[in-house]
């Protein structure tokens, strides 16, 4: 093998070598031009971007609008003037990138016919090295065509500029392209894209297409593991590819077909050496995946490998398996498949030991966070913080801090973190020099949506909704985002701060009573609080205007949030069902179980692709199952952390929907519309294993709405579903419904039980109604609905019962003094207001309302 | 309602506020550490291209008529220093048949660089559809030896392959295509390529069809030992 080996890159060296004469001889302005660009490539390699613009110019020259070195010069101009706009950049490569496609689409016509004519011209020359040199120099002017118009790395480029300037869909729409037309592209910008393929896929929280990258990525590259240095251009190339070219010289001095079934024997025969080799490979990455406590076994594999690898080389390469690890553990922990994400960052920290663990070690504070393990947490992210001089790392420190102390309900403690976080966010903008990474460093956009819901918890609606107005650019395509905008509207609309007096509930939790005349003319006046219920000033009047933004939280921008919301459920949905469809079928053609994960739209490469996912799990010739064992472990951890991941999607998304309709129900409610507060609150009924909370809010939301539209009986209807035959009413959910709603959570947040009492002592507005709360509400809602149906004595069995409840509710008291005052009971009346702590006598110095 | 209330009160109904959703598990960012995506330098600038055009030219060749051993060998070397060399070519799976016919090997070589092409199943299909030939078969065979093909194409190549025999008139040609195709399937079936359960009927079919060749008799008695 090694002789061969030898052989061969001396002759292709050769012919390189020979190649290059001829080229030379025919056009000396080329190689000069060769030369230009060897020496501004190497003055780009060493920063030097000043000289490097220089040499460019002068290259272009000689090359007028070549569109590889117009970009070069933009890169390398952008790089001299310290990243001052990325945005014009982007234009520049835009425009580039539409100028190449544009000439490659009119060229390639012209290659098709010149294809024809050219093989014509060599009609059946045998090895004659002149003929080839001859028709190398003919073709070079058509292949150099073919080249000059691959537009990769420009669009590369384009997807790095998106990616750090955090447009994060715009970018996986450019990576996407590449991806899936990525074989022909050259193998260092292609592990490129498949990496910044992976990071924006993770940001954009797309599971199932970061899985297909791993799975490509460890195919194609990981199989070879010798991935040359991502920074040294495309000399480490040939290297690389030895495994490749071993098994490949192999087969073809094969002796003959028949003999296939040779490799058991030990003929050494050629074809079954590259199978040995192919198959030790192989069995280094089982290891390397299957075992927990490989750090000695892993290193074997390497000095044993006929892959003679540079140390360089083997760095990278482990950088390379490290960086895999943890994208895969970032993908476990996004799909919450926490068992696996523990099992993969035991196999990263082994790996990390080499070099920086920094990263294995805050994603392993993640985990513990997600586990609710909150004060291992915590200890970890201490560690991970030595380097409290980077304002980067402070930054996320602190963020991470935040999210730790609001899971712990120490809400105070998370804001102070969130907002040291952002603090460092935005000193990383003003740090000089400014690099293009600082820029996707500054990470305010996320930061601010974790104050946002911070402060949303705090009852501070008007800073949150700032807070979330601001996040936007990345969450916009969020349904929750749009949820929590209305929760900002309705909290700020509960505590008084948007319209007049006559809505807020802190008004409603008094009874108004105006004392008239005197002596025995004196009268009481009550003050309906049923005319409050509704909201009168719905023209945008009443809104709070956030400062420095357009924003302006209102009730019917709240009702605007939420239909946002449904639209981009609904949405998500159908791309869901119709995702999971298509891959039914893939999976039924070709069997595969990690077909699943490659994309779908394009169905050529997602057959092609398919029929990898195949071979890469299907035992190989000999029938050993034991070689593709870890390739086939790894792909079905893979593959239940993306189901994993849909169920969760599926499940949050149902949580919100109900969130989103109840909100909708009440606000159109509050707005007087109650035709449109009817179908959502149907809606919610409708809905598939609703929770009984929302079920409950959905009957008395349709019951509301149905008695404004005179039907009374169907109103009844909805909440007699609560009542049993002998007139008592069972509680509407149990304590167990809101645990269930609250902690979805997996066994083993042994912490949370501490917690729960902090959080809701120091939480507000989130929680819902006690049970019987809710059932006093009944109570009250059915009493006024036997007094309209002229059922004053159930009316007044149901208002007693309800006053045994809440006894302090202003509402369920005027409830008791209207049966009262039905019954002709005018004393009875009295004494209750009397009785009632919530109740605030009036002089009698204004003129009755009544 | 209204018309109900008692001097100007009306029944009292309580609407509960709906609640807050609360923070939903992973919806606080957790932030980590990005990767560095630097800007990347184009190399492919003025770069040198003659080596690509060796390969197009012995491709050109290859589909005129064999190449000589040596041109053999050079192809080889040259699609080995580059893996991504294949894709630039020449080739496109219209001109796959003329390289069958022509250079079998070659084909083999190209197509199994080409495994992760997305167009590789246009490849197939062409390869299926191509008329039947010892040419092709050698091209099958060596495929299934080197990389792991889809199974829907072996099993549509075979398939095509039993009714290419059916379809010969003259009888000397049609015992050499029955051969063929016998040693064909046996050695897919000893090397496990297929599983012969999935084209159990097909196969049993040409078996009692050409009994009388010895080599059928063969792959029968494999067929049944398998059962």
């Amino acid at each position: 093998m090694e002789v061969k080996d030898s052989s061969d890159s001396s002759s292709a060296t050769t012919a390189l070598a020979g190649s290059k004469d001829g080229l030379a001889n025919d056009e000396g302005n080329l190689s000069d031009a060769e030369g230009l660009a060897k020496e501004a490539a190497f003055l780009f390699q060493n920063r030097r971007f000043e000289e490097c613009v220089d040499v460019l110019n002068h290259l272009l020259e000689k090359k007028k609008g070549d569109a590889k070195v117009l970009h070069n010069i933009a890169v390398a101009e952008y790089l001299r003037e310290g990243f001052t706009d990325p945005r014009n950049l982007l234009d520049a490569l835009n425009k580039l990138k539409e100028q190449s496609e544009k000439l490659a689409h009119s060229c390639g016509e012209q290659i098709e016919s010149e294809n024809s004519s050219g093989s014509d011209m060599v009609p059946g020359s045998k090895s004659n090295s002149a003929s080839i040199h001859q028709s190398s120099a003919i073709n070079s002017s058509r292949v150099v065509y073919a080249q000059d118009f691959d537009t990769s790395v420009t669009l590369l480029n384009i997807a790095i500029i998106l990616y750090h300037i955090h447009e994060y869909s715009q970018s996986l729409s450019v990576l996407e392209k590449l991806y899936q037309n990525i074989e022909p592209i050259e193998e260092q910008i292609a592990l490129r894209v498949c990496l910044l393929l992976l990071d924006v896929a993770l940001v954009c929280e797309d599971v199932s297409k970061a899985a297909g990258v791993i799975q490509y990525l460890e195919k194609s590259f990981g199989i070879t593991h010798a991935v040359g240095q991502v920074d040294s251009g495309c000399s480490t190339q040939q290297q690389s590819n030895q495994g490749m070219k071993i098994a490949i010289t192999s087969s073809v001095t094969a002796p003959d077909v028949s003999t296939t079934d040779s490799s058991g024997n030990g003929n050494s025969s050629d074809n079954a050496l590259g199978r040995t080799l192919t198959d030790e490979t192989l069995e280094y990455e089982t290891l390397y995946s299957t075992l927990d406590t490989v750090s000695e076994k892993l290193e074997r594999p390497i000095s044993n490998d006929n892959l003679k690898l540079s140390p360089d080389q083997e760095a990278s390469s482990i950088d390379l398996k490290l960086n895999l690890h943890l994208y895969k553990v970032r993908l476990m922990l996004l799909a919450r498949n926490l068992k696996a994400a523990k099992r993969e960052i035991k196999l990263a920290m082994n790996i990390a030991r080499f070099g920086d663990s920094s990263t294995a070690l805050l994603l392993k504070s993640q985990l513990e966070y997600a586990r609710g393990n909150h004060r291992k947490a915590i200890k970890l992210l201490m560690t991970t913080s030595n380097n409290r001089s980077d304002q980067g790392i402070l930054c996320m420190f602190n963020n991470n801090m935040g999210c730790i102390y609001q899971q712990l309900g120490k809400h105070h403690i998370s804001t102070l973190f969130f907002s040291k976080a952002l603090k460092c966010s935005t000193s990383l903008r003003s740090e000089k020099p400014l690099k293009l990474s600082s820029l996707s460093q500054e990470k305010s956009l996320f930061i601010l949506y974790n104050c946002g819901l911070q402060y949303l918890h705090c009852g501070k609606p008007v800073v949150a909704a700032q807070c979330f107005d601001k996040s936007k650019p990345i969450f916009y395509s969020r349904p929750i985002i749009w949820l929590r905008f209305a929760e900002c509207c309705l909290s700020a609309l509960e505590k008084g701060l948007l319209g007049k007096s006559d809505f807020s509930s802190s008004e409603g939790d008094v009874v108004k009573v105006h004392v008239v005349g005197s002596g025995k003319w004196r009268h009481l006046v009550i003050d309906d609080l049923s005319l409050t219920n509704r909201y009168h000033k719905c023209l945008g009047e009443d809104a709070v205007v956030i400062p420095d933004g357009k924003l302006r939280l209102s009730v019917p921008f709240a009702r605007r949030c939420l239909l946002n919301a449904l639209y981009l459920l609904d949405y998500a949905e159908n791309l869901q069902s119709s995702a999971s469809l298509s891959s039914k079928e893939e999976t039924n053609q070709s069997a595969s179980a990690s077909a699943k994960s490659l994309s779908q739209k394009n169905t050529v490469t997602s057959d092609s692709k398919a029929f990898n996912a195949t071979s890469a799990s299907m035992p190989s010739t000999n029938g050993e199952l034991k070689e593709t064992k870890g390739g086939t472990l790894s792909s079905m951890t893979l593959q239940s952390s993306i189901s994993l991941h849909e169920e969760m999607r599926r499940k949050e998304n149902n949580m919100i929907r109900q969130a989103v309709l109840a909100n909708l129900a009440y606000l159109e409610l509050s707005l007087g519309n109650p035709v449109r507060a009817l179908s959502a609150a149907k809606e919610i009924l409708q809905l598939p294993d609703c929770s009984k909370m929302y079920t409950f809010l959905g009957h008395v939301y349709a019951a509301e709405a149905l008695c404004y539209l005179d039907r009374v009986g169907e109103a009844l209807e909805h909440l007699s579903i609560y009542v049993s035959e002998t007139n008592d009413v069972q509680l509407p959910y149990s304590d167990e419904d809101m645990e269930k709603w609250r902690i979805d959570k997996s066994g083993d947040a042994y912490e949370f039980a501490g917690t729960q009492n902090a959080k809701s002592s120091e939480v507000q507005g989130i929680i819902f109604q006690k049970p019987e709360v809710a059932r006093g509400a009944l109570y009250v809602n059915l009493a006024a609905l036997s007094a309209i149906q002229g059922n004053a004595e159930q009316a007044d069995m149901f208002v007693n019962k309800a006053l045994s409840v809440l006894p302090d509710n202003p509402r369920a008291v005027l409830g008791g003094i209207y049966v009262d005052l039905l019954l002709r009971r005018t004393q009875n009346a009295v004494v209750k207001l009397r009785q009632c702590r919530h109740v605030r006598f009036f002089p009698a110095h204004l003129t009755s309302s009544s | 309602m209204q018309n109900l209330s008692v001097e100007g009160l009306g029944p009292q109904w309580i609407r509960p506020a709906p609640p807050m959703l609360p923070v939903l598990d992973g919806e606080l960012i957790w932030l980590n550490p990005d990767s560095n995506h630097e800007l990347l330098w184009d190399y492919g600038m003025c770069a040198d291209t003659s080596r690509g055009a060796v390969v197009r030219d012995l491709i050109a060749k290859a589909l005129k008529g064999p190449l000589a051993p040596a041109q053999q060998e050079q192809f080889v070397l040259e699609l080995a220093k580059d893996v991504k060399l294949v894709y630039h070519c020449g080739l496109t799976p219209s001109k796959l048949p003329d390289l069958v016919e022509h250079n079998p090997l070659i084909a083999v070589e190209v197509l199994s660089k080409l495994m992760n092409s997305p167009e590789i199943s246009e490849y197939f299909i062409v390869l299926v559809n191509m008329e039947m030939s010892l040419y092709s078969m050698e091209v099958v065979n060596r495929l299934t030896t080197t990389v792991n093909l889809p199974t829907e194409f072996v099993h549509m190549y075979i398939t095509n392959c039993i009714a290419s025999c059916e379809n010969i008139k003259d009888k000397y040609m049609k015992n050499r295509r029955v051969r063929l195709v016998c040693v064909f399937l046996q050695s897919f079936i000893r090397n496990k390529i297929i599983n012969v359960r999935d084209l159990f009927i097909e196969v049993q079919a040409f078996c009692i069809e050409f009994s009388r060749i010895r080599e059928v008799a063969g792959l029968f008695r494999l067929l049944k030992t398998l059962e």
